[in-house]
């Protein structure tokens, strides 16, 4: 061994550094955990399933007629919420149904409330007045409704028990008809 | 008609052959010609139809556009508009391109709400209003609208600021270390240069300064360590 070398191995080690966390760090962490939270938020919001079940969310309306009406102060009856638009040509299929449910059984405690949504006031009244909806009607505002009842189309039709606990989801128009209605009421009544 | 001096005559009106005795004497060339030009017409008669007929259909779309707006509103207004606007069912479809029934009505809706003398930002905030916020592309809250416009070109600033940084300390760090593994490298090898450098820094430390000052504490401090184990190491 050389004196060179004995002297280069005498030689201290530079000492390891302690990692600092600098104003940079905070920001790329910051940065990062905002992105993974919107990610999360829009990963929660698009895996939020149907509303098949559990409590009907509450909201007030004021119909066409302008009289104002709370969906929980109609418990104790049973509801039939149908979501539509005067632009739905399946609205216009079941439109007549929802009607003589109306007229059939509004003495005995089932209410039928309909909801315009996303459509123009004019043309909302002009079904109306086609059909001769008799049921009260009421506009959706800010669309509000259909986003608590996660609505991505029309129609769409909730049948709310007497506890306010949605009890069936009928997407589009093909149970919405005078015979399935019925049974189903039928059955809510008599429970 | 028919004569006999016609015979020899060239038809004046159309470049046909000139009339000779086997043609039948009741033929004249203006007679041939004309009945020529009738027959002529009686086959391009349908054909004329056709022309007027698909002549009117390609003018009808522009007689509907003409008829759907009215004065001072034309559809270039209403759809300067829908483009802002999205279709209620069709996802990431503008109102303007959308061919659903619900933007017919939403587009003929603003076409009412322009000839009603609405601004372009009433009309939108309207629509905001009975529809929600997902009818159009950017909030309409300004402090949203800024967030959702710029939020990325900040991050983008950041991000940028922050690599440079980091650059920059990485390139400051390995300055660094070259400096100090240069300084902590045997004398004997570096050169006496260096020693010499380096003792005249340490019997006066209030000299001008030297590479040993631009050190850290830390860096100091081995400089230190290495020179008494050195001398200790030569005396022993």
């Amino acid at each position: 061994m050389t004196d060179i070398d004995f002297l280069q191995d005498a030689a201290p080690q530079p000492e390891r550094r302690r990692p600092r966390i600098t104003l940079g760090t905070v920001v790329l962490l910051a940065g990062i955990a905002l992105v993974a939270l919107v990610v999360a938020m829009q990963l929660a919001r698009q895996t939020r399933g149907p509303l098949e079940s559990g409590t009907a969310p509450d909201f007030s309306v004021t119909t066409f007629d302008g009289q104002p009406m709370t969906l929980s102060d109609l418990r104790g009856q049973v509801v039939v919420v149908n979501f539509w638009a005067s632009w739905c040509e399946p609205c216009k299929e079941e439109a007549p149904h929802l009607e003589a449910i109306w007229q059939t059984y509004r003495e005995r405690g089932v209410v039928v409330l309909g909801i315009a949504w996303s459509d123009v006031e004019a043309d909302t009244r002009a079904f109306i007045a086609d059909f001769n909806l008799t049921y009260p009607n009421a506009p959706d505002i800010g669309t509000r409704i259909g986003d608590d009842y996660l609505i991505r189309a029309v129609p769409e039709t909730y049948i709310i028990d007497r506890e306010g606990q949605v009890v069936e989801r009928l997407i589009g128009n093909t149970r919405v008809n005078v015979t399935y209605l019925s049974g189903v009421i039928d059955r809510l009544l008599a429970g | 008609m028919g004569s006999a001096a016609s015979r020899a005559i060239n038809c004046p009106a159309i470049p046909c052959r000139p009339l000779k005795g086997r043609l039948k004497a009741h033929m004249s060339c203006y007679g041939a010609s004309l009945q020529w030009t009738r027959s002529l017409s009686r086959r391009l008669q349908p054909m004329a139809w056709l022309l007027a007929f698909l002549m009117l259909w390609a003018f009808t779309p522009h007689l509907a556009a003409a008829q759907e707006t009215d004065p001072g509103v034309t559809l270039d207004d209403v759809n300067t508009i829908a483009e802002k606007l999205y279709c209620p069912v069709c996802p990431n479809e503008t109102l303007d391109s959308c061919r659903t029934t619900a933007c017919a009505q939403w587009r003929e809706e603003i076409r009412v709400q322009l000839v009603a003398g609405r601004s372009e930002e009433q009309i939108i905030a309207d629509f905001v209003a009975r529809y929600g916020e997902r009818v159009v592309d950017t909030p309409l809250n300004a402090t949203l609208r800024g967030l959702a416009l710029y939020t990325p070109y900040v991050l983008l600033v950041l991000a940028a600021g922050v690599a440079v940084f980091t650059l920059a300390r990485w390139r400051r760090g390995g300055e660094r270390t070259r400096h100090a593994s240069s300084l902590q490298t045997p004398p004997s090898v570096v050169g006496t240069t260096h020693v010499s450098s380096v003792n005249a820094s340490s019997a006066n430390p209030s000299s001008a300064p030297s590479p040993q000052t631009t050190l850290s504490q830390g860096e100091g401090k081995n400089d230190d360590d290495y020179r008494a184990r050195l001398e200790r190491d030569l005396k022993g």
